[in-house]
């Protein structure tokens, strides 16, 4: 299927989201508050010609959002509705001749693009259950590949240069869950935490990247609104470098260019309409205006710009394996203190997996603390330390997920994120590794509160 | 204490008047054992670095440092608890004969030699002589020759030298020479500088008695070698043997001060030599004997003296360990001696 | 080159483009494809065929001769720079004033440090593949004499009354004092493994000497690497201090206070099964500290972050205040400045336990690192200015030393050597290898495994089947352009396959090299990496006559009891000259239970000495243990009958081998002939 915007270029062109400003909180996509307005259009504007008026890109379409440029500046992706009942398909558009191709065509939801250096797109698909993992496929929509795996609500927020994927998750099974940032590598392996936020403060999929490391993101006090506050944390060590930008306004995006600046949609003391400036994000220099107009909330934006080229990083995953590896080198290594009244974590005598089927194993360490399994892949599942006696000293862990012949290992269970493994031969990888099988069906029986 | 002051007074007054005035006479004897923190009471060898003092046993190594005794066993990297030989190079590293293997312990640190992991002969090791850059060991199986600077090992037996079997003994270097005590096989003496070896044996052969006096080794069964001031000295078990260079002289107890004719091991200092017997301590230095040993009752030992035929016997109220006498260093006024039975110090009276 | 030689060749060229274009695109295509193990690699015929060639008629074109700036050395004013030059064999002096290069002196070959005497009058350089140290004049700017010490003199340093030169020697592992009166060698300290750099103490009572190899340890056992210290005073060696699960120990300095001693290191994680990059699963880089006190202690700290590494730090500088410390990461370009205050606060309020654990912690650098500068391409040795402001560092591959201001952490200048301009392919494939850049989140380098393109005394659990099976100990990169096929298992028939996809895969776990990239890699690999000299077994190609007895048994036919050993247990059979290797796959019966059925690739033997551990698991530390432990059935040759002298002498012969130039192919029909007549002289080998 193919829509045409007048075969215009959009080449360094900034394209954003605009949705009227009056009906903003009537008109949110229910499950999908903040990025996706049912009346939503995407629109170009000339950043040299503040003044322009902004060219409409998607009119065809009920509804578009969350435009996202490739890195050759060659592909503009966003998430539309051909008609209003329809679902929230990725779409893309040459941007030398404005022509737009659908990508994706499930029942369900697709949203949410982002790039992959393999000329690849990655987009979140709704399940019916309220979750909605990572996938990825060709620009066709053809080899369709599932990256996560757990019940969370997982929207890609960019790929870091590292060639991680940088993942908004929250929690969905057994309960909700805060909202986080997780990171792993393109094919869902090593999936690790990244940023966990603060209190009430919610990171929103929206983030970006410095060649430095620095990583800029949007927090919101609370889900659903339209923009939050900024802060940073630097990619090298995300856990221990938060800190708030005091850089006033409510933002919406903030996207780096390959100049330097910033782009940013954001409205001052979250009043009036949303509008697109560049700014070097400095308190007392004001930025750039490049779009604002009352009435339309200008979000999202994106410049169509080339620019330097996120790594590919090679698969370990194949899809002819149905289990993965996990060796964790001590069970008792932890940062956690352990749970009132009970035995100290240094006790931790075996783990306990519990799959999201219900499935349960126990598996005694060895005397190092070593323990090493072969675990169904592609299914998830949670961790338990247990004590000599059975008993649950730590758990449950965040929900973890190996991809067939992935082999991942881990330092401890909760341990510090930033230890390095002691330079030891775990004595558990001296033997075959304990085969640690999933039931097979797809129910949630382990999934208690 | 003022009997035993006294008493030492007594014997350098009346030692004084019968041996020759650059003999060193040793008394004052201080004897250790596990009691006071040795590994075992079992002492083969003892080898002074300094203010260091080695100690070779049948459990392990010890050291004497700032009046504290350290331990060392297999567990710290001795490569065999059975420690037959010391020495020391001149850079300070120890080397340590065991009879499971070659040490090299430098700055506190072990090392292993061994049969399977390098080129050292045999893991039992009699004797270790530290020669410039090069580390000597008289094997069971060969002497063996260590380049510390190169790494190689280079074996001697009967194969490429006059040896008649490839058991040595005892080794020791001087004026650029080695000689190697080989079993049977009397002295072999390797020369630096040509790279050649040629050997010194008993000329009349004969194992029960040395048939013809002062014609060369008094026995092939070689014990131990010391060479100093250019006097070689040979142990046998059948008694000694000096070596000016020219002329050889042999020694045995039916007709010098020799205590016994069973010498374990000897080692020079100056122009003495200090012999290790089943019977005692001797010590000779060309003219006189002074020997000591151990009363067989009661604590004290004896001193005796033997010049120009005339005997004396001094009675002291120290002696050293055992009659046994395994090893035996020199330590500035001090004399070390490693007995089957404990370790003495004595100091020197005269 | 004359300029009808030049068309010819630019002739042989075209005529190679057109055939490769048209008539004969198949086959090369197919070739191509054979060569690179990938179906999508340029149609390209130069990387392989020209850029490769590491003598004949294109070298001279297409190679340069570089420089290489490596240690460096400041005057007491500061106004003199004197630069050893690797590659160009050279001491170069820089004016700091100007910026220039104002003489150039030839040394000996591959040096490797530069030291002044006390009054700077005289200058001494040590040659690593000379064997000797070079005595310059300064005045003259002449060299005036040599010390000769070990093997491989690198790392020099002297007593702070000028008398005495403590030189480190690293093929021979030990140290020699140089009394400077007389120019003799009066004391040979043993080192550590593979020692390279000293240095001394504020008083001069210590010299510190760190190693790069681990020392022997039982099978298993992470490494551990000595940082010696020698007393100056009674020329002993007064401690040697350990380090635990760390090596690669490359340069040493001690505070202007004397508190502290602290040398570069790294601590890899070869026992651990190489399943990730992530979380310094592979390699942590950082540095080794000594308190200088009464019971001080033996602390490590990582320079590394979680998500980004800084491998393969090689200098350290202690400025004037003692306040800061620059270490040089080649392997990412970048200068650490370390806040020692910082570090000495930490450790003082820290228990051993708890230092313990930092020395694996990835985030305590962000205590101390207060900035990294980035470099040029391999930064190697560090000068400070003596007032502290200015910090110069060599920058190996980019034939410059760069000035960096370091109050403002900014680049202000930089010090042209002069040499080629040109990046050469083999250049540019050494920067790829030196470069940490190809590896996830830049964890290490092709150099941090293969140090000086050697190999690390490691043996890593790759994890290529399961975790903790099929151990592999890393084998030497030294000419190798030759000897296919690669790995242990030899499934790699190309280099180019060995570095290909699949190495990313497994290895740096990040985006495969560019072929443009891979194939200047291959042209280093193939040209630019060779043996050093054996001085020390075998420096003028005569064999004593341990080696020549060697020698008979390498080349024996028959065993001690007069039986024809059967022709594939001979040594020269799977061994021959001039690589001692026949380029098969064998079973020698050394599998281990932790190994998968497979078959080995014979390994070459040139320079063997310099790569214990040997087998393929690295099981046997030493040559002996191959026929002593690990031979049993005589399946790797016939040994068992040897006596032990016959094994000490074989031994002797293999650790003369050097580099294959030195030897000939050898026809087996024709060598056996010639041992049947006694002419074993008829091949080109040594005596």
């Amino acid at each position: 299927m193919l829509f045409s915007c007048g075969d215009k270029s959009i080449e360094g062109l900034v394209v954003f989201t605009g949705i009227p400003s009056g009906e903003v909180e009537e008109s949110l996509a229910p499950e999908h508050p903040m990025t996706h307005y049912e009346k939503g259009v995407l629109y170009a504007v000339n950043p040299d010609d503040p003044g322009s008026s902004p060219n409409m890109l998607t009119g065809e379409f009920a509804a578009a959002a969350t435009p996202a440029v490739s890195h050759c500046g060659a592909w503009l992706f966003f998430s539309a509705k051909k008609d209003k009942g329809s679902p929230w398909q990725i779409w893309r558009m040459d941007t030398r001749s404005g022509k737009s191709f659908q990508v994706t065509s499930f029942s369900e939801d697709c949203m949410f693009p982002v790039w992959h250096p393999a000329g690849r797109v990655i987009f979140s698909r709704s399940q019916a259950d309220g979750t909605m993992n990572l996938y990825s496929c060709d620009l066709s929509g053809e080899n369709v590949s599932q990256i996560t795996f757990h019940p969370h609500r997982d929207i890609a927020a960019g790929m870091m240069y590292d060639g991680r994927i940088l993942v908004n998750s929250m929690q969905t099974h057994p309960m909700a869950g805060a909202a986080r940032f997780i990171v792993m590598r393109q094919d869902g392996t090593k999936a690790e935490l990244f940023h966990q936020g603060e209190g009430s403060l919610v990171p929103v999929p929206v983030f970006s990247e410095s060649t430095e490391g620095e990583v800029i993101f949007i927090e919101a006090s609370r889900p659903g609104g339209l923009g939050g506050s900024l802060a940073r944390v630097h990619q090298n060590r995300p856990l221990y470098t938060y800190e708030p930008l005091q850089v006033s306004g409510t933002f919406n995006k903030v996207l780096r260019t390959v100049s330097g600046s910033y782009l940013v949609s954001s409205t001052e003391n979250g009043k009036g309409s949303y509008g697109i400036s560049l700014t070097d994000l400095d308190p007392g220099v004001p930025g750039t205006l490049v779009f604002r107009q009352e009435g339309l909330h200008a979000i999202q934006p994106v410049l169509i710009e080339a620019r330097q080229r996120v790594r590919k990083l090679p698969s370990a995953v194949m899809a002819d394996s149905e289990t993965g590896l996990l060796m964790c080198q001590d069970i008792k290594e932890t940062m956690l203190p352990p749970p009132e009244g009970s035995e100290t974590s240094t006790d931790a005598a075996a783990i306990r997996i519990v799959f999201i089927d219900g499935t349960t194993h126990d598996i005694p360490a060895e005397a190092d603390g070593s323990v090493y399994m072969e675990l169904t892949a592609d299914k998830a599942f949670q961790i338990y330390t247990l004590d000599h006696q059975g008993n649950v000293i730590q758990g449950p862990s965040s929900w973890i997920w190996l991809r067939p012949n992935e082999r991942r290992g881990c330092v401890g269970c909760h341990a510090d994120p930033e230890l390095a493994p002691h330079n030891r031969v775990p004595f558990a990888v001296k033997n075959p590794p304990v085969s640690v099988p999933a039931s097979g069906d797809n129910t949630r029986e382990g999934v208690k509160p | 204490m003022r009997i035993k002051h006294t008493a030492v007074i007594l014997l350098t007054v009346l030692l004084g008047t019968s041996v020759n005035a650059s003999m060193p006479i040793y008394g004052n004897w201080k004897n250790f054992s596990k009691k006071n923190g040795l590994p075992s009471d079992k002492i083969n060898c003892v080898r002074v670095d300094g203010d260091l003092v080695w100690v070779g046993t049948g459990a392990g190594l010890a050291l004497l440092e700032d009046g504290e005794w350290k331990t060392f066993g297999v567990e710290d990297g001795l490569a065999h608890p059975g420690v037959l030989s010391i020495d020391v190079s001149e850079s300070g590293d120890v080397w340590i004969g065991t009879l499971g293997g070659l040490n090299r312990l430098s700055a506190g640190h072990f090392e292993t030699f061994n049969q399977f992991n390098s080129g050292l002969p045999n893991d039992v090791i009699y004797t270790v002589a530290c020669a410039g850059n090069d580390v000597w060991v008289a094997t069971g199986g060969g002497a063996g020759q260590y380049d510390t600077y190169t790494e190689e090992w280079g074996i001697f037996t009967e194969v490429n030298a006059p040896m008649h079997e490839p058991w040595t003994y005892g080794v020791c270097y001087g004026d650029n020479k080695i000689w190697i005590a080989a079993w049977g096989g009397g002295i072999i003496e390797y020369q630096y500088e040509t790279g050649n070896f040629r050997d010194y044996t008993d000329p009349d052969g004969e194992m029960e008695i040395d048939l013809f006096p002062d014609d060369g080794l008094v026995h092939d069964i070689t014990t131990g070698v010391s060479y100093a001031d250019g006097i070689l000295w040979v142990a046998t078990y059948f008694g000694m043997s000096r070596y000016d260079g020219e002329h050889w002289k042999g020694y045995f107890d039916h007709d010098s001060g020799l205590t016994s004719n069973f010498i374990n091991f000897l080692r020079a200092n100056g122009n003495t030599v200090f012999l290790c017997t089943d019977k005692g301590l001797s010590s000779f230095n060309g003219e006189t004997w002074v020997n000591y040993t151990r009363n067989e009752s009661g604590p004290g030992g004896k001193i005796t003296t033997h010049k120009d035929g005339r005997v004396n016997n001094t009675g002291s109220s120290t002696g050293i360990s055992h009659n046994y006498v395994l090893g035996v260093d020199f330590m500035d006024d001090a004399i070390w001696v490693a007995t089957s039975e404990g370790l003495s110090r004595g100091t020197r009276i005269k | 080159m004359n300029k009808y030689r030049r068309l010819i060749i630019l002739g042989i060229v075209l005529a190679v483009l057109v055939a490769a274009r048209f008539p004969a695109h198949k086959y090369f295509r197919k070739h191509v494809d054979w060569v690179t193990a990938v179906d999508d690699h340029p149609l390209n015929c130069l990387p392989c065929h020209l850029y490769r060639e590491a003598d004949g008629p294109f070298s001279g074109l297409l190679n340069e001769d570089y420089l290489s700036p490596y240690n460096l050395t400041l005057s007491g004013d500061g106004h003199s720079l004197y630069i050893i030059a690797q590659d160009g064999n050279s001491l170069l002096i820089a004016d700091t004033r100007t910026g220039k290069i104002i003489s150039e002196i030839p040394v000996g070959e591959r040096p490797h440090t530069v030291l002044l005497s006390k009054d700077e009058k005289t200058a001494y350089v040590s040659n690593q593949w000379s064997d000797y140290i070079s005595v310059i004049d300064l005045g003259t700017q002449k060299i005036v004499d040599s010390l000769k010490g070990g093997n491989g003199p690198a790392g020099l340093t002297i007593t702070p009354d000028g008398k005495f030169i403590y030189a480190v020697n690293s093929y021979s592992s030990n140290i020699s004092v140089f009394d400077l009166e007389t120019g003799k060698e009066v004391r040979r300290l043993r080192a550590g493994n593979n020692p390279v750099a000293a240095g001394i103490s504020p008083r001069g009572d210590q010299v510190y000497v760190t190693s790069r190899r681990t020392v022997p340890v039982p099978y298993g056992d992470p490494p551990r690497t000595e940082l010696t210290v020698a007393n100056t005073i009674s020329k002993r060696v007064d401690d040697r201090v350990l380090f635990e699960s760390a090596y690669i120990m490359e340069n040493v300095d001690v505070t202007p206070s004397g508190d502290l001693a602290i040398a570069t290191l790294i601590r890899p994680k070869n026992l651990i099964p190489a399943i990730q990059v992530e979380k310094g699963w592979m390699m942590t880089h950082g540095i080794g500290i000594i308190e200088r006190k009464e019971n001080g202690r033996t602390i490590q700290l990582l320079l590394d972050e979680p998500g980004s590494y800084y491998p393969d730090p090689f200098d350290i500088e202690v400025g004037p205040t003692g306040k800061f410390a620059y270490v040089s990461h080649s392997g990412v370009d970048a200068v650490s400045i370390v806040d020692l205050d910082e570090i000495r606060t930490l450790i003082a309020g820290s228990t051993q336990e708890e230092l313990d654990r930092y020395s694996n912690h990835l985030g305590i650098s962000s205590r101390y690192v207060r900035g990294r500068m980035k470099t040029g391409a391999n930064p190697k040795g560090l000068a400070v200015s003596p007032d502290g402001r200015t910090l110069y560092v060599a920058e190996r591959l980019e034939d410059r030393v760069s000035v960096y201001d370091l109050e403002k952490q900014e680049l202000v200048g930089s010090i042209d050597l002069g040499g080629p301009k040109r990046i050469s392919y083999a250049r540019q494939g050494r920067r790829v290898f030196n470069n940490a850049s190809h590896t996830f989140q830049n964890q290490y380098a092709c150099y941090t495994c293969h140090p000086d393109a050697h190999e690390d005394g490691l043996v890593y659990n790759m994890a290529a089947s399961q975790m903790g099976r099929n151990l592999a100990n890393v084998q030497t990169l030294r000419d190798i352009g030759q000897i296919p096929p690669y790995k242990w298992n030899g499934k790699n028939q190309t280099i180019y396959k060995q570095d290909g996809m699949r190495f990313s895969t497994v290895l740096t776990r990040t985006e495969s090299f560019s072929y443009d990239d891979l194939d200047a890699l291959v042209a280093y690999i193939v040209t630019g990496i060779k043996n050093p000299p054996n001085y020390r077994y075998n420096p003028y190609g005569e064999l004593t006559a341990a080696q020549k007895r060697g020698k008979e048994i390498y080349y024996r036919t028959h065993d001690n009891f007069g039986n024809e050993i059967p022709e594939g247990n001979r040594c020269y059979t799977c061994h021959p000259p001039p690589y001692f290797t026949n380029l098969q796959m064998v079973d020698v019966g050394t599998l281990s239970e932790t190994d998968d059925p497979m078959l080995l690739d014979v390994p070459q033997l040139n320079n063997i000495h310099e790569s214990a551990p040997y087998l393929h698991d690295g099981r046997a530390a030493t040559l002996e243990e191959l026929w002593t432990t690990y031979n049993d059935h005589d399946e790797h040759g016939v040994g068992n009958d040897m006596t032990k002298m016959q094994l000490n002498d074989l031994v002797a012969y293999l650790k003369s081998l050097r580099d294959a130039s030195y030897y000939e192919p050898i026809d087996p029909e024709v060598y056996q002939a010639s041992v049947g007549n006694k002419q074993e002289k008829k091949n080109k080998n040594e005596d």
